[in-house]
């Protein structure tokens, strides 16, 4: 249904619907915030990159490919977006650059009330934030963005497999940080 | 009652609970007004481009001085005597002319203007003279301002019945030898089919033909500006006597070469020297000084030698008929072929 509606949204946008613009940004622009503070943490980077990124689709509107996801492919153009700036600012100060993937340990808004959940939560979050940067990113587009995994790749830009076997590892990982931190809490 | 719900979790090992935190992580909103402020700056670079500030005004603003400017260059260039000239060859070129019976006119040599014979090709219309040169004849001209142009067959001279204004233009198809005659102020051009040739003083022979490989020109003395093209497409190339310059119409190319003009100069005086030439040879000299096409049905004539003069100013057919005489052939002018003499 959702899906359905951004592919209208978007062929309306290509076929010459200037309205189907802001239709589109008021739909993702949220998404692409937040994804995009998961490479930076600076918000005007962030916006810069997004205005950038509309600028974009509507400049070179009748070249836009119709059958595209579009949720995985606004996300793909953002993040080589900020990637290119992050790139260059690295360069400028050393040579090597490893994208980060930003996940905060702590959680924005209360999920639960229960306090013991609310706790187990704040750690599970802590050591999420731990994993490795690719981890992070697939779990953080296969959960919260809830794509799937051939977006997942395409936006990583990795195969397939890779990208599953990154949520899985991901996914392995927090499990046993959970189970080794449970064990610890009996003993202690 | 705490152990029981962590058992309860390790059952589940967490993976609600890991959905449940990455659903919450990294969910950032813009505040409204951000959210605005943003899209406004969007839509300035979009779909709300000022007109103003974008280029595409500037390109079309551009775009409408250049089609204004064009249309007054255009203008004048209509009123110009070179357009003027252009424009009434191009309603003349590639017509019959009216006389293709077959006449065996005697060129005129001396280079006086109106003999009988060039009267009756010259025809007048809007300022112009056209002169057409038949097939297989040739023609010889004096031009209002003393220039001789001697025509090969198969030609045509467009020239204004007086030359006014700063420069004597004349258009040109077919084949040529032009003497202009000196005149520093007045500057001669002779246009053909995509070539332009600027003259001061000077003799040179030029080759015009739509759809041959015959565009060329040889300088023979003085000097002369070669051109085609107009605007930035103008190749210009400037000659110096021996030279000879070829238009390539395909490639557009031009290639100069080095030439004995003698044979040029020849052509103009109405012979041609051959020294033990092979009659085959001299068959295609014949053939292409009068630009007409001989069948020689693949006899071998390279055994007849011939040394002497060739009196070309007779018509092919006499030439042919005496070059023939002393030979095991004859020339069946009708259908412009060799053949061997029947005993």
């Amino acid at each position: 249904m959702f899906k359905n509606t951004d592919k209208d949204l978007w062929a309306s946008f290509i076929n010459g619907d200037d309205n189907a613009l802001k239709l589109l940004y008021e739909q993702f622009v949220d998404l692409l915030y937040a994804f995009g503070l998961r490479f930076t943490d600076d918000t005007d980077m962030v916006k810069d990159g997004i205005q950038d990124l509309f600028v974009d689709l509507y400049k070179y509107r009748k070249k836009l490919a119709t059958e595209v996801n579009v949720k995985s492919y606004l996300f793909t153009s953002l993040k080589r977006k900020i990637c290119l700036v992050l790139k260059k600012n690295a360069a400028t100060v050393k040579h090597s650059f490893e994208l980060p993937f930003l996940l905060s340990p702590s959680i924005e808004e209360q999920i639960t009330n229960d306090e013991y959940e609310a706790e187990l939560l704040q750690k599970l979050n802590t050591e999420l934030a731990l994993l490795p940067a690719r981890q992070k990113e697939a779990l953080y587009l296969r959960y919260n963005s809830e794509l799937e995994y051939e977006q997942i790749s395409e936006i990583m830009d990795v195969s397939l497999a890779t990208c599953r076997t990154l949520v899985y590892r991901g996914v392995k990982q927090l499990k046993e940080q959970m189970l080794a931190n449970y064990a610890y809490k009996i003993l202690a | 009652m705490d152990s029981k719900n962590n058992s309860e979790h390790s059952e589940r090992e967490f993976a609600g609970e890991i959905k449940q935190v990455l659903n919450h992580v990294g969910n950032e909103k813009l505040s409204p007004l951000v959210k605005d402020e943003l899209w406004e700056k969007i839509a300035l670079r979009s779909v709300n481009k000022p007109f103003l500030s974008s280029w595409k005004l500037y390109l079309q603003v551009a775009a409408i001085l250049f089609i204004v400017s064009g249309i007054g260059i255009w203008l004048y260039q209509q009123n110009t005597p070179t357009h003027k000239l252009l424009d009434f060859a191009a309603t003349q070129v590639g017509k019959k002319s009216g006389t293709d019976q077959h006449q065996t006119l005697k060129p005129n040599t001396d280079a006086s203007a109106s003999s009988d014979h060039e009267a009756e090709n010259i025809t007048t219309t809007n300022d112009f003279n056209t002169l057409v040169v038949g097939n297989g004849q040739r023609s010889v001209i004096k031009l209002p301002d003393g220039t001789k142009v001697w025509l090969n067959s198969d030609s045509r001279l467009i020239y204004p019945v007086a030359f006014s204004g700063d420069t004597r233009e004349v258009y040109l198809e077919g084949e040529a030898y032009f003497d202009v005659s000196h005149d520093k102020k007045h500057p001669f051009y002779v246009h053909a089919n995509k070539m332009d040739i600027k003259v001061l003083g000077t003799e040179f022979y030029v080759s015009s033909s739509a759809n041959s490989d015959r565009n060329y020109a040889v300088l023979v003395a003085g000097s002369i500006a070669f051109s085609t093209g107009s605007w930035l497409n103008k190749i210009e190339r400037q000659l110096v006597p021996g030279q000879r310059i070829n238009y390539d119409l395909k490639e557009n190319k031009l290639l100069i070469s080095e030439v004995k003009t003698a044979e040029f100069q020849s052509w103009k005086e109405g012979f041609v020297d051959v020294n033990s030439e092979s009659l085959d040879l001299i068959i295609q000299r014949i053939a292409k000084y009068y630009n007409i096409e001989i069948s020689t049905q693949q006899l071998d004539l390279s055994n007849e030698k011939f040394s002497g003069r060739l009196d070309f100013q007779r018509s092919a057919d006499d030439v042919l008929n005496i070059l023939c005489a002393g030979t095991p052939y004859v020339y069946n002018g009708v259908e412009r072929r060799l053949e061997l003499r029947k005993r």
